[in-house]
């Protein structure tokens, strides 16, 4: 591979693919987060439509999705999406879907005593969840939104095929300039991980900031490698089992 | 984070969101002025399928092959200076074409009648004959499509190529052959035997093999369907509205067939006087 090649299809590639994970990363965090919490609601027509929201976009396939958006609604609506917006919207809907599920589970597991204290003291409806419930989720939100957002990253390749230049779609084209395809395709699977573990990094200061929030112990800090020889039993346990019933601590 | 800041970000997010659409241009607007459009705003979007030599990025970046060279000639003398390359699958192109994404296809497209209803064609700027990638000695004997029904053999071609009906017609099974999305798939896929023989046109798969030490190209062949031979003739593809745009595309590739020009762009990319044609867009599509 040539430098030329390199720096005007691979870099900018890069920076693309950061760029849509980014985008996508955010509209799913809205989604998320709007949909797990009306999920929640007393109103039934509110739960009726978020869980129909919820059931349709996990269940459909993003890349289906993604053409979709790119090839048919065009043709159906006379509008076109730039092919970055159509791949963001596609990965930020479906994504954030899955996400609702985390937000969901997690403010399942408050301890129900909380939610009653703050009927007791007159909270709205609002401040319940604003000032009592969603800050002692969050701390249980971030080790599967870890997951979910290296998910994502991984999942932005499918983007390639709506033409959007990403890091996969440059490996296309220089492969294309050197009819050999295992090199290539080799370094993109390490360019990948190298921003997944870049992810991964940024979540674990999240949660140590998260858990620091409500007055748990933060994770042990143990350097860049800390974290894969580190027993279960700890930090991560509590967050892995967050949409089943966490365990709520006393220290809460 | 404040929640003003908060509520800031999410507001130039949904800013962003607004400003990712744009208005397609209605049939009207495309058909009449798209010509005009095009040299309102200077530049021509090319769909090209990253195939050696008919539209693909070279190793210095730049785009190149028969047909982008001679789109920047063509164009230029439309009026329109810059032609922006839209790199795609190769079953990409139509609908690609037809969803606005980019304005022609200049990709060497095989002209033939089935994609005639989706697009319209610019008269053929080349002829040429299909090839096969096979292992290194040709081990099964394979030099045409009747040579893979006889002995049975694997075949691969590429997404949506011609040369799916011309295996068909020559009596391979359409479930049987295995589609890849381009030729450098289809090398790998030779290379490691699975499969026997990948099709192709015979410049694509000249070149393709041509640093392989474990595969190699057969001698190009005549496709022949239904006793006459199926002639591959590839040419620029426009939207079915862009009628002006392709009669005058076809006004300045019949003056460079005429001055002898067009051998020129396209010699550099492997093709001779044999590839050299009069056909016309309206006798490959009926």
């Amino acid at each position: 591979m040539t430098w030329a090649l390199w720096e005007s299809y691979m870099l900018p590639g890069v920076w693309i693919t950061v760029q849509v994970t980014v985008y996508s990363a955010a509209l799913a965090a809205v989604v998320a987060f709007a949909v797990g919490t009306a999920r929640t609601s007393r109103l039934w027509i509110v739960r009726f439509l978020s869980g129909a929201y919820f059931e349709i976009f996990r269940g459909a396939s993003a890349l289906v999705f993604m053409f979709w958006l790119f090839f048919a609604l065009p043709i159906a609506a006379g509008w076109q999406l730039v092919p970055l917006w159509a791949g963001v919207l596609a990965l930020g809907l479906t994504y954030g879907a899955y996400g609702s599920e985390i937000v969901r589970g997690a403010l399942a597991a408050v301890s129900p005593a909380q939610r009653e204290a703050g009927i007791a003291l007159s909270f709205t409806r609002w401040q319940r969840l604003r000032r009592i419930e969603l800050p002692q989720a969050w701390p249980e939100m971030v080790p599967p939104f870890n997951n979910l957002a290296i998910e994502l990253l991984k999942g932005t390749a499918l983007v390639s095929v709506i033409s959007v230049a990403d890091m996969t779609f440059a490996a296309n084209l220089i492969r294309f300039t050197t009819n050999d395809s295992a090199p290539i395709y080799t370094l993109l699977l390490l360019m990948y991980f190298v921003l997944a573990f870049v992810v991964t990094r940024g979540m674990r200061l999240l949660e140590r900031r998260a858990k620091a929030g409500v007055g748990q112990a933060p994770p042990p800090r143990r350097g860049l490698m800390g974290g894969l020889s580190r027993r279960t039993a700890t930090g991560d346990a509590a967050g892995d089992a967050v949409t089943g019933a966490a365990a709520s601590g006393g220290a809460r | 984070m404040g929640r003003r800041s908060l509520l800031a970000g999410l507001a130039a997010l949904a800013v962003t969101g607004v400003a990712g659409c744009s208005r397609v241009p209605g049939p009207a607007e495309g058909g009449e002025s798209l010509l005009e459009r095009l040299r309102a705003q200077g530049t021509v979007r090319v769909g090209i399928a990253g195939e050696v030599p008919y539209g693909y990025i070279d190793k210095n970046g730049e785009l190149t092959g028969e047909a982008p060279e001679l789109a920047k000639v063509i164009f230029k003398r439309l009026g329109v200076e810059d032609v922006v390359p839209v790199p795609t699958e190769f079953g990409s192109l139509i609908p690609g074409l037809r969803s606005q994404q980019f304005d022609v296809v200049s990709a060497g497209m095989y002209i033939n009648p089935e994609r005639c209803e989706q697009v319209i064609f610019a008269d053929p700027e080349y002829v040429m004959l299909d090839a096969f990638i096979v292992p290194k000695g040709n081990p099964k004997g394979l030099n045409t499509y009747e040579d893979i029904v006889e002995k049975g053999a694997r075949m691969a071609t590429g997404t949506a190529y011609a040369e799916i009906d011309y295996a068909v017609a020559a009596g391979v099974r359409r479930d049987d052959i295995l589609i890849l999305p381009d030729q450098v798939a289809g090398l790998a896929a030779v290379e490691q035997g699975r499969v026997d023989v990948f099709a192709g046109t015979s410049l694509t798969v000249r070149q393709v093999v041509e640093n392989s030490d474990r595969a190699e190209a057969t001698e190009p062949f005549q496709p022949v369907v239904d006793g006459e031979p199926a002639i591959g003739a590839g040419g620029f593809a426009f939207r079915p509205t862009a009628t002006d745009l392709r009669d005058a595309f076809n006004r300045e590739l019949r003056e460079l067939k005429r001055s002898g020009e067009l051998l020129e762009i396209m010699r550099p990319f492997g093709f001779t006087e044999d590839e050299m044609t009069d056909l016309t867009a309206k006798e490959l599509c009926s």
